[in-house]
């Protein structure tokens, strides 16, 4: 080959070495280790076949994490997508309120993840906290299940927020006139309008958020360690939480590889489901 | 209906600025106020001890650094390589083009939250525990960025790119003089997202870091050792410590990150 034709391989180098070393030999190593025993060190031992998996499937704790981390998706994915809806249409406006708005919306970004959750792990304090001082009743955040997994769903908005409210906007500012003229000099009522004309073209910037949101609530571990550590007795403890346990805590590498492995094939579903959504979702154009 | 419409806007934007009125206020706290029942709104008395607390704290001012510099060098790299393969897939037919691009993108549908484990016995075996590089490993690639800037560069005609070469110009110096300032808006909005983003990283810090004084400040703050107690307060002072250099740059950013996002040069 001349020099001159191997000058874009040159320039992808860079870019290829970390997604081999960083992406593609760990995924793979992930998988072989998911069939052997693996050592302390991380090295591959025996090999155990379906064995990692049999016990996976058999482990109560697996179905737990993996009924902890589907009760939140089911909480979260419908909170954040009215919220952001919610915070868009409000202040899509152009008065100063609105402005103000803009800004508080996206200030969420400039806070770190773990910040945020000390913030609100704080502020959830069940004995003690602000937000039971403000509403004057005592909500269980830390004792009962379900308030605790709604003080994460809380956070997740919360983390969220900035980015999904800034595509929305974008989306719904770039709305193309012509069809809302139209529909208007038709004498479209304000809410035909809305729901006929401005959510169906809004569409493709929604189902991305909701893929976004599912995608996010499947894999959540971070905001669970520092806010409620999986608790109380273990109800929030999600999937990736516990595959984080399962490798760092407990040295059961090969148990990790296997929990992983299956969230693999759940993300690998979710975003198949999506592009063959997004394949079959009547264009308006 | 635009009276109801001004209420709900107003209570959803309290909603979501009063985490960061109440760390404000919280961080002036005593440690006698964070007791009182039920919980206090405001502090006692104005006092900065919280804040001297943080500032003489041991370790925090280095986390600090550590951000600083992971997020500086890791952005820098990150967005160099990115620009590198982004004009190499925009300017130039080479075989196997098309693959090596699906090749580089697959990467952002690969959670990598799941190779925690594996990356963390790469980076040991390679002896990278504990320094700056093992921080950054796994951010040096940023797919959505390569494929930003791909699609950006790809609207610069190419007779720009025809016609400098045409006069001896080599890649580097039209990537240099030419293409960076035409890229400018673009490479400053990804910049600032991949900054924020590595200088806030705290799993993967986390877990590469042993030392403290290597921790990051996401990962320093959890292990301030204040939040043991009920006491709070420095904590919620190294929150603002930290939060207010981050919206000023936002406000300054505003526009461009708006401005950015609406051609879509922004990705989750």
């Amino acid at each position: 080959m001349k020099p001159k034709q191997m000058k874009p391989y040159l320039y992808l180098l860079p870019a290829l070495l970390p997604a081999l070393l960083f992406v593609y030999y760990p995924f793979i190593r992930n998988a072989v280790s998911s069939f052997f025993d693996i050592t302390i060190k991380g090295e591959l031992a025996a090999f155990r076949g379906f064995g990692n998996y049999a016990s996976l499937f058999t482990d109560p704790v697996y179905w737990e994490s993996l009924k902890n981390t589907f009760i939140f998706i089911i909480m979260f994915v419908p909170v954040n997508t009215a919220v952001v809806a919610a915070a868009v249409l409000l202040s899509s406006g152009k008065g100063k309120l609105s402005a103000f708005s803009q800004t508080v919306f996206i200030l969420p970004m400039t806070l770190g993840l773990s910040s945020a959750a000390l913030l609100f792990r704080f502020m959830f304090n069940e004995t003690n906290g602000i937000i039971n001082s403000i509403f004057r009743h005592d909500f269980p955040w830390t004792s009962s299940p379900l308030a605790a997994m709604l003080s994460l769903v809380f956070l997740g908005v919360f983390l969220d927020l900035a980015l999904d409210y800034l595509l929305l906007l974008s989306a719904y500012r770039n709305l193309d006139r012509g069809p809302v003229e139209a529909a208007m000099l038709d004498g479209c009522g304000r809410a035909g309008l809305f729901f006929r004309i401005k959510v169906p073209m809004m569409l493709p910037t929604l189902s991305f958020i909701v893929f976004m949101a599912l995608k996010d609530a499947l894999l959540i571990c971070a905001p669970v360690m520092v806010m409620t550590e999986g608790g109380p007795a273990r109800s929030t403890q999600t999937i990736v939480y516990y595959y984080y346990l399962s490798a760092f805590k407990n040295a059961a590498f090969s148990k990790a590889a296997a929990i992983s492995m299956t969230v693999f094939v759940m993300a690998g579903i979710l975003i198949l489901a999506y592009k063959e959504f997004e394949k079959r979702r009547i264009t308006y154009r | 209906m635009k009276t109801v419409k001004r209420l709900l806007l107003i209570m959803l934007t309290l909603a979501v600025l009063f985490p960061f009125l109440y760390a404000f206020s919280s961080s002036f706290f005593s440690a006698a106020d964070f007791t009182t029942y039920p919980a206090r709104l405001f502090p006692s008395a104005l006092r900065f001890s919280n804040y001297t607390k943080v500032l003489k704290h041991r370790y925090f001012l280095t986390y600090v650094m550590n951000s600083a510099i992971t997020g500086t060098l890791g952005t820098v790299l990150r967005l160099f390589i990115a620009y590198l393969a982004a004009f190499a897939f925009a300017h130039y037919r080479f075989p196997g083009s098309s693959f090596l691009f699906s090749f580089l993108i697959l990467t952002m549908f690969i959670p990598s939250d799941l190779l925690l484990a594996q990356n963390y016995i790469t980076i040991q075996r390679l002896g990278l525990l504990d320094t700056y590089l093992g921080i950054i490993s796994t951010s040096l690639l940023g797919a959505g960025q390569i494929f930003m800037l791909r699609q950006f560069m790809k609207t610069v005609p190419e007779e720009i790119h025809e016609s400098a070469l045409l006069d001896g110009t080599g890649d580097f110096a039209y990537m240099r003089y030419i293409l960076l300032p035409l890229s400018k808006a673009v490479i400053v909005t990804l910049s600032l997202q991949s900054f924020v983003g590595i200088f806030n990283a705290y799993l993967w810090p986390l877990l590469v870091t042993n030392k403290a004084s290597m921790r990051t400040v996401q990962v320093g703050i959890t292990t301030l050792g204040f939040s043991e107690s009920l006491n709070y307060g420095p904590t919620m002072a190294a929150v603002i410590i930290l939060f207010i250099p981050f919206a000023m740059l936002f406000m300054v950013f505003k526009k461009s990150i708006l401005k950015a996002l609406e051609k879509g040069y922004l990705y989750t």
